[in-house]
């Protein structure tokens, strides 16, 4: 069959689980996470080993929204800035939509090359391996371990559950 | 009731060791895992995640670890916000039951009697938790944290008051691990 469309614009939502790790010159952050994508929105919740989120943060392509365990819901533009700012975490998260899914963002310049273990993307001042890619049904392959690094910040993604949600 | 049974518990274990099981129901299927926990009261826990993935936090009097396998990186947030915010830790320490919780009894349920533990301070990562004991053992700890997330935990062979080795309580990082302190 065709390649799967580039945009994930098909009905229902990809959800992963798994754990993500930030690491900077002088901090460092580990959290399980869960992720949702729609096509229209995307939703972080980052949370603890045993299971309670500590804060959601649900963007699409107008703004972002984070609501945290205070209850209070903040709004702006960029997801990226919003959840630096509430959760001191510095996720890449609009490309991070295609990357978890070991695809470029479309919406920028980037250089894809297949690697031994998957699939290295240039993009936006990032280098990103999705590796452990494996077979997802109509969503074809998936990675199941993301690593993506930009001067001095290093991140990294496992992902221990792949989903598909009607 | 379940709130006598907890102060039993406390006043009689100074260390427990047992197997757990943890399912969390959220948006889409559970997640479930498993893995170990050994506690020494006051304020020593080694809370092993072994399956599917490894994930170990261990805390001492001082720091408490987190370090994750397949990530090869460890951080260690010094004891005060990480002991009241991981529920691993409230089993370790002795007093913070009553200091940081209310404590509701709850209707006996599968054979348990349940208690409802609610933080006192609002910037708690969960709601309540509550808590299944039996013959002065927690058998079932529940949370619910503030996103309509449920975990539930359930311990097995559970040994009180084993003599546990110190080491249990350290955390040396494996070379290869990146590792920052707070």
């Amino acid at each position: 069959c065709a390649t799967p469309p580039a945009a994930p614009s098909h009905t229902g939502e990809l959800v992963a689980t798994g754990r993500v790790a930030v690491r900077l010159p002088n901090d460092s952050q580990i959290a399980n996470f869960t992720w949702r994508d729609d096509g229209q929105e995307a939703a972080l919740d980052l949370g603890t080993p045993l299971g309670q989120t500590v804060a959601r943060l649900t963007f699409d392509t107008h703004g972002a929204r984070l609501k945290d365990t205070s209850g209070t819901d903040t709004v702006a533009t960029s997801p990226e800035v919003l959840l630096q700012k509430r959760t001191g975490w510095q996720l890449p998260v609009q490309g991070m939509r295609w990357w978890l899914r070991g695809k470029p963002d479309p919406a920028t310049p980037s250089v894809v090359t297949p690697t031994a273990e998957g699939i290295h993307i240039s993009q936006n001042g990032w280098e990103i391996d999705a590796t452990d890619l494996r077979d997802a049904g109509r969503e074809g392959k998936l990675p199941w371990r993301i690593h993506a690094a930009q001067n001095g910040l290093d991140l990294k993604i496992v992902v221990s559950d792949w989903q598909w949600l009607p | 009731d379940a709130v006598s049974d907890l102060k039993q518990f406390l006043g009689s274990t100074h260390s427990l060791k047992a197997q757990f099981t943890q399912s969390v129901t959220g948006k889409g299927k559970t997640q479930t895992s498993n893995g170990i926990v050994a506690i020494v009261i006051p304020g020593k826990f080694r809370w092993e995640y072994q399956k599917p993935y490894q994930q170990l936090i261990v805390g001492d009097a001082k720091e408490v670890w987190l370090y994750d396998q397949d990530l090869k990186q460890a951080t260690s947030k010094n004891v005060g916000n990480a002991l009241e915010s991981s529920p691993a830790a409230l089993l370790a320490g002795d007093t913070a039951w009553e200091k940081n919780y209310t404590l509701k009894p709850l209707p006996d349920q599968d054979g348990l009697s349940w208690l409802e533990a609610t933080p006192k301070r609002d910037d708690s990562s969960f709601e309540h938790i509550r808590l299944g004991l039996a013959n002065g053992q927690i058998q079932r700890m529940d949370l619910f944290d503030k996103f309509g997330q449920t975990t539930q935990i359930r311990f097995t062979q559970i040994v009180t008051n084993p003599k546990l080795d110190t080491g249990l309580f350290h955390f040396t990082p494996p070379k290869d691990v990146d590792v920052v302190r707070e």
